[in-house]
């Protein structure tokens, strides 16, 4: 039986690899893409990881200590509090997942139904905080943070002007799909007015010989670089194939990008007619519909394979969406995103590897024989799992580990701490927090662009990640420039004192009732918010420092001021722990 | 150590500190000559356009033979939707407003206009502070159609992409590329200029883009509030009142400016490393902005408005933070017009210009203005041939220069062809074929901004594939 034990280590992470070039002289993963013209990059070699000592012949994923289980909850949920870690500590990780899966979707559609139905006022409002409520406190975790990944994939943005029931449905689709199959993702992706409304293929025409008026290639070309398949061909560990002169090989040419245009043509809002003038009632969250006299009628050929002409608008788009599906690049480039998202800023080869595998059977079967997956081409469940229980990646030997973005910090923060009433729509902080310089710099589906809130290839500049060549997406967000945006945003919450629309009530109340018990002796004090909040994992040197700061903060002994001392003690411990280091990365190598 | 203060080297001090020195020290030693000029004060400033620029419904030809052509040919759906038969209309020929040129060699008897609502923009031409320079865009060495579809010379990877251009704009690389131009150019100052402040030579006033990324000078983002800081420390509910406080203060300081704290972790490292970045830099600047007697020129509320705002109050103060070359960084977006380009295109535009020159004002407000360069930036142009209401991805595009040191009122580059068949596209959609590389834009920028051949050669790899290296729009 294997034991997490790397999930048991203690606070100091002694890490072989510190990842700047490597201190046992290998060259960093990854590279510099060179620039234009320049002399063409040697393939970058993978790093040897060094050997690590053999595991033993895996049996059972046990969450075996509470630290364990903090990290894994981190991982696959928004975080857990001591209740949760007391629940499933002791069990199979596997078992947990299982039991994640089972749990059904909870549709977003119909409060929004009601209150468009009602003409109520803060509708954009309310829906927002329908989706941060729902992350903060769905039992359906997993699935939520399914939801919220998948929503930095298939990527739509929300604004002041966005229908409230057909942004809904979306969400439904990301919901009902979390755990289904990629291609059924995609095919209700592409008939939802949310994604043709947002890349402008809803009412898009075929071309017109007369006025040259041609079809809009935004959908074609954004469905091929970020949906499906990527620029550049892939090997199934998500490096990239290269050709004879050691390029990388494009996927596809512009040539295709015009014929995949032509697909998207001819398809509305349910209804009688192409221009809507008698859409059904339900036409902004139901299907789009195909209208023959704004197809394309010729034939579109792209990607090696050719629709003939005079096809149906919807079998044209079911037809492509099948044969872009078959491309082998599907399963790296989802599969390395979805990574990223969960467990690793920068995943080794072979971890993205096993779980494209994961994803191109429809099936992994864990240690003690859990079988997730229905066995098809794929298959999320089967991709999740592999991502979550793949044993490598939980030992420490799968990547140096995850920025996690700032909206899982915060929810987390929330949840380990037991937060009451955790009520959105009576906070002003989260009605937007997408300010960067004084919020989150990130809001649920309100990334600036199709582009996501980062790119899955950002590799920031002037850091050490940076210089070994790492891929670390959250620094685009995670920053210099950001840093005290977060920090303040937690801060608030952490001290009560965030803005409330509703004054006479008290929403995200913190409850320090346990961190008070050891409110005079610092060290405990700390520890306690570095176990519920990080697993443990304060370098030696960090929790110290925070010793010291809240020591240096006395306890005055006056009756009148005691309880505020104690309070504020607390405060600055918590703010300084959420601020740290180990509770912005996990996993990292070890 | 040209690139980090003493003071903040002394502070940085841990193993990887000294590493990154070390590492410094090597490039510098790499350099022969600091040459670059960095007397007197120069500033550039650079607006990047989001989403990719419709140049061909911005400037406009004027003569009827060019327009019709464009209106009746080549985009008729698109003015249609301007309505352009209506001599109110935008678009309509009759209302364009007239950029005459000081030079009209190579028009071959074309003008040319700018939409209707753009008032400020044909005065400042008139001015002879704007130059338009036609038809910009990444290039490795010159391309005609004919060699693009025999693929016979090498083009810039990952064309129409939206991140890979606006990479490939600001650092001549595809996503994921170290470095960018504006950070280049500032690496030359700081090389040069030991003195100079490495945060501070170059400020986005929004996103980290690459742009500004160099490998001694660190981008700093000015935040929207400069008086913000850290509340926990700032904030007088939090410390205030305690008998401790002030020692707690200082204890906090302390902990707070500690790179060293992170652990083993690369990740844990450069986060920690950021957060002290980020509180130091911020209390510098919060300093500063407090002393600064402040701009009176009002600003369009909006975004970019706030952004060229912010760049003139750091402007203002900028001796408190030692340096005399600057580049900054705004950004606006919209500009990715695949549908309703006549309802949406129209604001952007005067959302620009009114930016612009509210910051034009309040550089003559400050004295600065014969010490800036304002120019675009942006994915790239869109096809000339529209899609109903839009306009798709393209390559070149028209772009901008403004600033009291710009030899304005002309225009520089070559005006492509409205023939869709002819060799400055790339196909039927009427993808314009840049004819001036973003790095001859770029080097008759740094010039004017001091750097001598070499340091611009350095930054720009690809200019020596180009006749001119400076395309005159600087005044030097």
């Amino acid at each position: 039986m294997r034991q997490l034990t790397a999930l048991t280590g203690l606070a100091i992470v002694l890490a072989a690899c510190s990842g700047g070039g490597g201190s046992d002289g290998s060259p960093p993963t990854g590279g510099t893409p060179p620039p234009i013209g320049g002399t063409p990059t040697p393939a970058p070699t993978p790093t040897p990881t060094p050997t690590p000592t053999p595991t033993p012949a895996p049996t059972t994923i046990i969450l075996e200590t509470e630290a364990g289980t903090q990290r894994f909850l981190a991982m696959s949920t928004f975080g857990g509090n001591q209740g949760a870690i007391d629940t499933i500590v002791g069990t199979d990780a596997a078992d947990f997942l299982a039991a994640e899966f089972a749990k059904p979707a909870t549709p977003f559609l119909p409060a929004a139904l009601t209150r468009a139905a009602a003409d109520e006022s803060n509708q954009r409002r309310a829906l927002t905080s329908d989706i941060w409520n729902a992350f903060m406190n769905n039992d359906d975790q997993l699935r939520m943070r399914m939801t919220f990944a998948l929503s930095q994939i298939l990527v739509v943005s929300e604004n002041g002007g966005t229908d409230r029931p057909m942004f809904a449905n979306y969400v439904d689709i990301l919901s009902r799909n979390a755990f289904g199959n990629y291609r059924d993702l995609l095919g209700e992706v592409t008939y939802s007015p949310m994604m043709a409304q947002y890349l402008t293929y809803l009412r898009n025409r075929k071309s017109n010989p007369n006025t040259g008026r041609m079809p809009d290639e935004n959908y074609a070309r954004e469905l091929l670089q970020l949906f499906t398949i990527g620029l550049v061909e892939l090997n199934m560990d998500g490096t990239p194939k290269l050709d004879g002169n050691g390029q990388p090989i494009e996927t596809y040419t512009n040539d295709d990008v015009g014929e995949i245009a032509k697909v998207f043509t001819g398809l509305s809002l349910k209804g009688t007619g192409f221009w809507n003038r008698d859409a059904a009632e339900d036409g902004l969250y139901s299907p789009l519909q195909g209208f023959p006299e704004e197809h394309e009628p010729g034939p579109k050929t792209f990607l090696g394979t050719t629709i003939p002409e005079f096809v149906e608008p919807t079998e044209t788009v079911d037809a492509a969406l099948d044969h872009i599906f078959e491309h082998p690049n599907v399963a790296p480039f989802v599969s390395r995103q979805l990574i990223q998202r969960f467990t690793q800023s920068s995943p080794d080869p072979a971890y993205v590897r096993r779980v494209a595998e994961a994803f191109e059977s429809g099936r992994f079967v864990a240690e003690e024989g859990q079988t997730f997956g229905t066995g098809e081409r794929g298959d999320l469940e089967a991709t999740l799992a592999a991502i979550l229980l793949d044993g490598e990646m939980l030992s420490g030997r799968a990547g140096e580990g995850k920025v996690r973005e700032p909206v899982l910090r915060f929810i987390h923060a929330m949840r380990a701490l037991d937060f009451a009433d955790r009520e959105a729509f009576n906070e002003r902080l989260l009605n937007d927090s997408s300010d960067p310089s004084d919020r989150l710099g990130q809001h649920p589906f309100r990334s600036p662009s199709v582009f996501n809130f980062y790119r899955p290839g950002y590799i920031a500049p002037g850091t050490q990640s940076g210089e070994a060549g790492m891929t670390v997406p959250e620094f685009q967000l995670t920053n210099e420039s950001t840093a005290l945006g977060f920090a303040n945003f937690l801060t608030d919450f952490l001290r009560d004192g965030s803005g409330r629309y509703d004054n006479e009530r008290n929403t995200f109340i913190p409850d320090y009732s346990v961190a008070l018990q050891s409110v005079d002796d610092p060290a405990a004090l700390v520890d306690y918010f570095d176990a519920i909040l990080t697993g443990g994992r304060l370098s030696e040197a960090n929790r110290d420092e925070i010793i010291n700061v809240v020591s240096t903060y006395e306890i005055r002994t006056d009756e009148n001021q005691i309880e505020q001392d104690r309070l504020r003690r607390v405060q600055i411990a918590a703010i300084l722990v959420v601020n740290s280091p180990a509770f912005a990365v996990q996993n990292e190598a070890r | 150590m040209a690139n980090i203060s003493r003071r903040s080297a002394l502070k940085g001090i841990s193993a990887f500190g000294l590493t990154g020195a070390t590492g410094m020290l090597s490039t510098l030693g790499a350099h022969k000559a600091f040459a670059a000029d960095t007397t007197g004060y120069k500033a550039m400033v650079c607006i990047f356009l989001k989403g990719g620029m419709d140049h061909a419904d911005f400037i406009l030809p004027t003569d009827t033979a060019s327009y019709n052509q464009l209106a009746n040919t080549v985009r008729p759906s698109l003015f249609n939707q301007y309505n352009s038969d209506d001599p109110s209309s935008t678009r309509a020929r009759e209302s364009l407003l007239a950029l005459n040129p000081r030079t009209t060699e190579g028009l071959e008897g074309r003008s040319f206009g700018a939409p209707s609502n753009l008032t400020a923009m044909q005065n400042w031409f008139d001015n002879g502070e704007l130059a338009v320079v036609a038809n910009v865009g990444p290039l490795v060495e010159p391309v005609t159609r004919d060699q693009y579809a025999a693929n016979s010379v090498v083009v810039p990877p990952r064309l129409f992409s939206h991140n890979d251009q606006q990479s490939v704009w600001m650092s001549l690389g595809v996503e994921g590329t170290q470095t960018g131009w504006g950070g280049k150019f500032a690496d030359a100052v700081l090389r040069a200029d030991p003195g100079h402040n490495a945060q501070f030579t170059a400020m986005t006033m929004t996103s980290t883009d690459v742009f500004l990324a160099g490998e001694l000078a660190r981008q700093f983002r000015a935040p929207n509030n400069p008086a913000s800081g850290l509340k926990l420390e700032t904030q007088r509910g939090i410390l205030g009142g305690h008998a401790n406080a002030d020692e707690t203060r200082e204890v906090l300081a302390r902990y707070l400016s500690d790179s060293g704290l992170a652990g083993d972790a690369v990740l844990k490292q450069d986060y920690s490393a950021a957060n002290v970045r980020a509180y130091e830099t911020s209390q510098t600047y919060r300093d500063g902005i407090a002393n600064a007697v402040g701009i009176s020129t009002p600003f369009p509320a909006t975004s970019l408005g706030g952004q060229l705002k912010r760049v003139a109050e750091a402007m203002q103060v900028r001796s408190l933070f030692g340096v005399n070359r600057q580049i900054f960084y705004c950004a606006t977006g919209g500009y990715d017009t695949h549908n309703s380009q006549a309802n949406a295109l129209p604001n952007l535009q005067s959302q620009l210009v009114e930016a612009m020159d509210a910051f034009r004002n309040a550089m003559i407000e400050i004295g600065e203005w014969n010490n800036v360069a304002l120019f675009t930036g942006s994915d790239f142009g869109r096809t000339s041939v529209d899609n109903g209401d839009g306009t798709d991805h393209g390559w070149g595009g028209h772009h901008f220069v403004l600033g009291g040191a710009v030899n304005g009122g002309d225009f520089y580059g070559r005006f492509p062809s409205l023939d869709i068949g002819s060799q400055d596209y790339t196909d039927q959609r009427g993808r314009l074929i840049p004819t001036t590389s973003v790095e001859q834009y770029a080097a008759t920028l740094g010039s004017w901004f001091g750097l001598d051949d070499g340091e611009i050669a350095a930054a720009l790899p690809n200019l020596s594939n180009f006749d001119q290296r400076n395309l005159g729009f600087m005044n030097t």
